[in-house]
């Protein structure tokens, strides 16, 4: 298993997680650095989306420890968390989870307008990345007017809108058909690749794994190295 | 019937999130039935009260000899009516009148509970019920267990001014609790503090989590059941929540009376029993809030059932057609019409055409309002959320934008009530005219030899009158065949006087003067003329004449006064010691009902058998009040019950609906007091558009009311700082109350559907 380096961006060390009696991560070791993509794979049921919140610092964990670039997550308090999603770490759903109110613009503004950034700046960085994803012409539509590979494009766009550390992606082209699955698998990693942004994401589709640097897999909990990029 | 049992067969497997909104439907119907039963039973109890004052009227024996005879004295012990009623047993004793085992016996009395601990905290009430009390009326006997009622025992020899009677039990209520023609007004009130509130409220409730529903709805549709099917299955659960819900809320309804039976409302009591559900109260409740669910669940279901693919996507929804507003227009119109004539001081003397428009522009007004609303907020929030830079007003109002009837279900039943408890204040107005005129002040007389000096010295410093007098009235030999002009006198200083008139010019302390009133010409006109006054020293009595002098005091008095006199004495000219043998106290006090509700109170303490004359007013009008304020605040209280239950159901359902979009954007970092701005802008630039609107329209259609009452009070001013007061009320517990709904803790969770 691949341990932690000097660039790292995350890393986790003995790792559990419980939901009361029920053991969900159980000393999972791992790390990623910075630019590298990392795939979780494994059945539903096993873990794996418990453990990508886990790295996020979203569930606080049962036991070891998870770092962002040196820093303990459990060290911080719910500001800095909050400060550390919103800077930092990018999020891509299964199902977007775009806000049906706002337009597709608005949407991918949304993490630099909660940064503080004025309306017109982030409007024109929301711009500019939703034009290298080819979606300008849907600035001002709603999700509920576009396709679900649109939705999910544009979910990319807003998870790296701010040029983030990392993204944490769980099952990103779950809803999505194959051949939708991989042009935004794709554009993706192409995207966050050019901003030297790690991604994490958590996939059941071996093929979608296929594309990362570092595979990992998971089964009932506990997190075994399939592949580790150099 | 498939459809319905399917819509069953959902209920308890349809997932926590399904079953709390289930609940929230329940709890939320049974407090509006509960609200419903409590409406309902209002007549009921004001019925069983006036029930049992007819029971007891005493029937005409026509005369008859030997007959038992009845005489009915109806008094005031302090701001209360105090019955008594003289029985004189005959040959012939007829069946005591309910609540009493026997007609009394001479020197018998029999008390109610409460004139009972009247007695024991001013003995000298005695004096009024002369007699031995035997016992207590029974409740039977009683209109309220407030009343201060007694029959009194006597001989026919003592009772020569009474009636004969054959028995009790009348046919026609001579004092009824409320006036049938206030009955109708204050009907027409609660339907408007109450029942519109309720109506909106329990198609809420039906129509909870209308996203969530409308997608599994289109997947039942997608699967081949029919529309009507599918809106059959949505009604299922809606009548089942409403059926348990009105279960609940008679439930809730029984424990509430046995409480507030026994604590009482302000100025209105009622025994446990009146309160009591009648079976057409249980009726309408257990079959009138399902049927209203079946509708609102049928209409609900409609859209999944036509269009189900966009359901499935959660298409944009259209937005709000502005049809609705041609009703505020129309029903504003008809309001404006009628506030023109009032400006013009021409109110309209057609009342059969008013007493038709009035209500019909207050439903147009009123059903406009909650129409108009979503349209209102669907322009301003658009207009709000492409102008501002702030990113949580930008985000509640592109919210309200997308869905501007989902926030305005919350606002529309507290608007409502603003708007009907508008209306309730006008009603309130035009009674208060009705049974006090319009003055500055209120005057009281109370008879000088019903009081001794101590106590007429304790009235005169009574707290709450700000003027005293004493009126004498000259001595007439009453053996004179021979017409005797009289003349009255006031007893008063210079200072005392002014405390009593509007104004007063040419007053000399220490001097007897002539009085001249409003311009009027003088009462004595013939200076130089000598009136005798009769003054008591103990068991001796002398006269005191009073020579009509030059000097005048001019004097404008309110309307109605007391002061009618034509002379004005200073008290040094009652020698100490001395009192006069015909005259009588005056007190003046504000016109606020609670000041003259304080000063007959304190009259009742101080001299509780002295009678005391309200100077224009009607004591029973007033007691009326006291009911109807009395049904109109529990009316008001229900409402905010409604308005409060409307906005957290509404706000919960909401909250468990967003979870997965509030989950998300806290995961993007949203801070939560981004979220709790979010939340609390989006609840609260609705409701207060919606409050503005509806203290705007209230009033004016309260304004229209009372110029088409025949009132003088056209404009209620009074009533307005009250409203915004309410009104900001609502708007920060509304702020308040969206504020503990963003939870520190992120749970993932909630957006992952695998």
């Amino acid at each position: 298993m691949k341990q932690a380096s000097g660039s790292a961006v995350v890393s986790a060390r003995e790792v559990d997680l419980s939901y009361g009696s029920t053991l969900a991560v159980s000393g999972a070791r791992m790390s990623v650095d910075r630019g590298e993509v990392v795939a979780i794979t494994g059945q539903s049921g096993s873990g794996k989306s418990s453990l990508l919140y886990c790295l996020a610092g979203v569930l606080p964990v049962t036991r070891g420890d998870v770092r962002f670039e040196g820093r303990s997550l459990g060290e911080l308090g719910d500001e800095e968390l909050s400060a550390l999603r919103r800077d930092r770490f990018g999020f891509v759903f299964q199902y977007g989870e775009l806000l049906p109110e706002l337009t597709v613009e608005e949407n991918t503004a949304l993490p630099l307008r909660l940064a503080g950034q004025r309306k017109g700046q982030a409007h024109m960085a929301a711009g500019d990345v939703l034009g290298r994803l080819g979606l300008s012409e849907l600035r001002q539509k709603r999700p509920s007017q576009i396709s679900g590979g649109q939705s999910q494009r544009v979910a990319v766009a807003r998870a790296l809108v701010h040029r983030p550390a990392v993204v944490f992606a769980d099952e990103p082209t779950g809803s999505l058909d194959s051949a939708n699955a991989t042009a935004v698998l794709e554009e993706f990693l192409v995207l966050a690749r050019s901003q030297g942004t790690a991604v994490v994401l958590v996939t059941h589709d071996p093929v979608v794994a296929g594309r990362a640097d570092t595979r990992y897999a998971m089964a009932d909990g506990t997190l075994t190295a399939v592949q580790v990029g150099v | 019937m498939k459809e319905l049992l399917l819509g069953l067969r959902l209920l308890p497997g349809s997932g926590r999130g399904n079953r709390a909104r289930f609940l929230l439907m329940v709890l939320g119907a049974s407090i509006g039935v509960c609200c419903l039963a409590a409406v309902l039973t209002i007549p009921a109890i004001l019925d069983a009260r006036d029930g049992r004052t007819m029971a007891r009227e005493p029937q005409d024996g026509k005369g008859s000899a030997g007959a038992t005879l009845a005489l009915t004295q109806n008094d005031a012990y302090g701001s209360q009516p105090l019955d008594r009623v003289f029985l004189a047993r005959g040959e012939h004793v007829p069946a005591p009148p309910p609540g009493i085992p026997e007609v009394p016996e001479p020197g018998a009395v029999f008390v109610s509970p409460r004139l009972q601990e009247a007695l024991v905290r001013e003995p000298g009430l005695h004096g009024l019920l002369p007699g031995r009390v035997q016992g207590l009326i029974g409740p039977e006997g009683l209109g309220h267990p407030n009343e201060l009622f007694a029959y009194i025992g006597m001989r026919p020899d003592q009772l020569p001014e009474g009636s004969s009677v054959s028995g009790f039990g009348g046919r026609y209520v001579n004092r009824p609790a409320v006036e049938p023609s206030t009955l109708d007004i204050l009907r027409f009130a609660l339907v408007g503090v109450v029942l519109l509130p309720l109506a909106v409220f329990l198609s809420v409730c039906a129509r909870l989590s209308a996203a969530t529903r409308l997608r599994r709805l289109a997947t039942l549709r997608l699967l081949g059941v029919s529309i009507k099917g599918v809106q059959r299955v949505n009604a299922a659960e809606t009548v089942v929540a409403a059926l348990l819900g009105a279960v609940l809320g008679l439930a809730e309804y029984w424990a509430v009376n046995q409480f507030v039976a026994r604590v009482g409302l302000p100025g209105l009591k009622w025994y446990v029993d009146d309160g009591t559900l009648t079976a057409a109260t249980m009726a309408v409740c257990l079959i009138g809030c399902p049927a209203l669910a079946w509708f609102a669940g049928r209409a609900g279901g409609v859209k999944a059932a036509e269009n189900p693919l966009a359901a499935r996507r959660s298409a944009v929804a259209k937005p709000p057609r502005a049809w609705g507003a041609l009703l505020l227009i129309a029903g504003m119109g008809i309001v404006a019409g009628y506030c023109v004539l009032g400006v013009l001081d021409r109110p309209p003397r057609d009342t059969a055409a008013s007493s038709l428009l009035v209500p019909v522009a207050v439903v147009l007004v009123g059903s406009g309002l909650v129409l108009t609303l979503p349209v209102l907020s669907h322009r301003l929030s658009r207009r709000v959320a492409g102008a501002t830079g702030s990113l949580p007003l930008g985000l509640a109002m592109r919210r309200n934008e997308v869905e501007p009837g989902s926030a305005l279900r919350v606002a529309s039943g507290l608007v409502l009530l603003v708007f009907a408890t508008s209306l309730a204040q006008g009603v309130l107005v035009e009674l208060n005219q009705v049974s006090r005129p319009n003055t500055v002040q209120q005057d009281y007389r109370v008879p000088l030899d019903e009081v001794d000096t101590r106590r007429s010295q304790a009235l005169a410093e009574l707290h709450g009158t700000k003027g005293t007098a004493v009126e004498l009235l000259s001595w007439v030999d009453p053996n004179s065949d021979k017409w005797i002009e009289s003349a009255y006198a006031l007893v008063a200083t210079c200072a005392q006087l002014s405390d009593l008139v509007q104004h007063m010019e040419g007053c000399v302390d220490g001097q007897v003067l002539r009085l001249a009133q409003n311009d009027l010409p003088l009462d004595l006109d013939k200076p130089g003329k000598t009136f005798p006054f009769e003054l008591r020293e103990g068991a001796r009595s002398r006269m005191l004449g009073i020579k009509v002098p030059d000097r005048t005091v001019h004097v404008d008095t309110h309307s109605p006064s007391a002061v009618g006199a034509g002379l004005l004495l200073p008290p040094s000219t009652i020698p100490a010691g001395a009192r006069p043998a015909e005259a009588t106290l005056i007190l003046a006090s504000s016109p606020d009902p609670a000041v003259v509700r304080q000063v007959l109170d304190g009259i009742g303490g101080i001299a509780p058998t002295a009678s005391v004359d309200l100077v224009g007013t009607n004591v029973e009008g007033m007691q009326q009040i006291a009911v109807v304020k009395a049904l109109l605040g529990a009316g008001m209280v229900l409402g905010l019950v409604i308005g409060v239950a409307a906005y957290l159901v509404s706000v919960t359902d909401r909250a468990v609906e967003r979870r997965a979009q509030v989950t998300a954007l806290s995961l993007l970092g949203a801070r939560p007091r981004t979220l709790r701005a979010v939340q609390c802008a989006q609840v609260v630039l609705p409701l207060a558009v919606g409050l503005l609107l509806a203290l705007v329209t209230g009033k004016l259609t309260e304004s229209s009311y009372l110029i088409t009452g025949g009132g003088a009070v056209f404009w209620d001013g009074e009533g307005i700082p009250l409203l915004l007061f309410s009104a900001l009320g609502v708007v920060v517990v509304a702020a308040v109350g969206a504020l503990p709904l963003v939870g520190r803790r992120v749970n993932p969770e909630l957006i992952r559907r695998d």
